[in-house]
């Protein structure tokens, strides 16, 4: 694990003053701190130097536990889709493949723009960054992993990253779709008002995009 | 592979609980539905743990959308129901 120490805090309610987002002339002006934006941008590079260049298959696993797909970084990123595994062992290592070297190009173009301080997205660009900032949270974390925001708050390093890379992107996608921003906003609402009869407090995962959160 | 008649459903898992926008925001754009569609099918499947999200009328059309989804991050899994 190579990312640099992070200088930003986990993202919180001060996470504005790191990363910002906003509508203008059609297009998504995403604006970063310095180091902010230096680290997401090292976080990219590292997910395309490994799709550009993919591991060899780890050693068979001593333990039991260690059969999970997800312990390949391929397999975590791109998993079966099909429940059959005599179809999925056909068709899964071509599937793969071709997911590689689209996320491989996608990560390409949104390096291509140079620094992450500030960086103006078209709409016809938005899969590429939700899908690069994804696979770089998934390089570095399973998916089912929920004490991501728990070892964060510890200070790990590639879990301030994971929180940073879904911070971001929850920033971009609720700047693209204002409408989805309005919803989860009102689940948020609603969600608070469940807690207030309850006297419950909310999960430590239980969040939609950093901005909904209280 | 492909039975005759038989549908195709896209499921999610529960495994990217931790961002709803997210999960959101990738249906909207591969299925192309609205923004609180798209929150009611991501809300169904934090409820179940996994549910359809996508329905599709051979293999080829659902592994497309399969692609699509995993493209922008996500974990699909395909059923094919018993043929019609």
């Amino acid at each position: 694990m190579s990312t640099p120490a992070m200088t930003p805090p986990v993202p919180a309610r001060m996470a504005g003053e790191h990363a910002v987002a906003a509508l203008r002339e059609g297009r998504v002006v995403l604006t970063m701190s310095e180091d902010t934006a230096e680290v997401l941008r090292h976080l990219v590079v590292e997910l395309a130097t490994e799709l550009a260049a993919p591991r060899p298959p780890s050693a068979p696993a001593r333990r039991w536990w260690q059969h999970r797909d997800d312990q390949d970084l391929e397999y975590r990123l791109f998993p079966a889709v099909h429940p059959d595994p005599v179809v999925e062992a056909r068709f899964g290592d071509e599937r793969r493949a071709a997911l590689r070297a689209e996320v491989l190009a996608a990560a390409r173009r949104v390096l291509a723009v140079g620094s992450f301080s500030e960086v103006r997205i078209d709409p016809a660009e938005v899969p590429d960054w939700i899908a690069v900032l994804g696979h770089a949270q998934l390089r570095l974390a399973r998916r089912d992993d929920l004490r991501v925001a728990a070892r964060a708050r510890r200070g790990r390093p590639d879990a301030v990253a994971v929180t940073w890379l879904v911070f971001v992107r929850g920033l971009l996608v609720t700047t693209v779709f204002p409408g989805l921003a309005g919803e989860l906003r009102k689940l948020g609402a609603e969600a608070t008002v469940r807690r207030s009869a309850t006297g419950r407090r909310s999960a430590a995962h239980d969040l939609g995009s950093p901005r909904q959160r209280p | 592979m492909n039975a005759p008649g038989a549908k195709w459903s896209v499921l999610l898992r529960d495994d990217a609980r931790n961002d709803i926008a997210t999960v959101a925001s990738a249906l909207m754009l591969t299925l192309h539905v609205s923004a609180d569609e798209a929150l009611r099918r991501t809300l169904a499947v934090r409820g179940l743990g996994s549910a359809e999200v996508a329905t599709a009328e051979d293999v080829g059309e659902a592994e497309a959308i399969a692609a699509r989804l995993q493209f922008l991050g996500l974990s699909p899994t395909l059923f094919q129901e018993a043929g019609r």
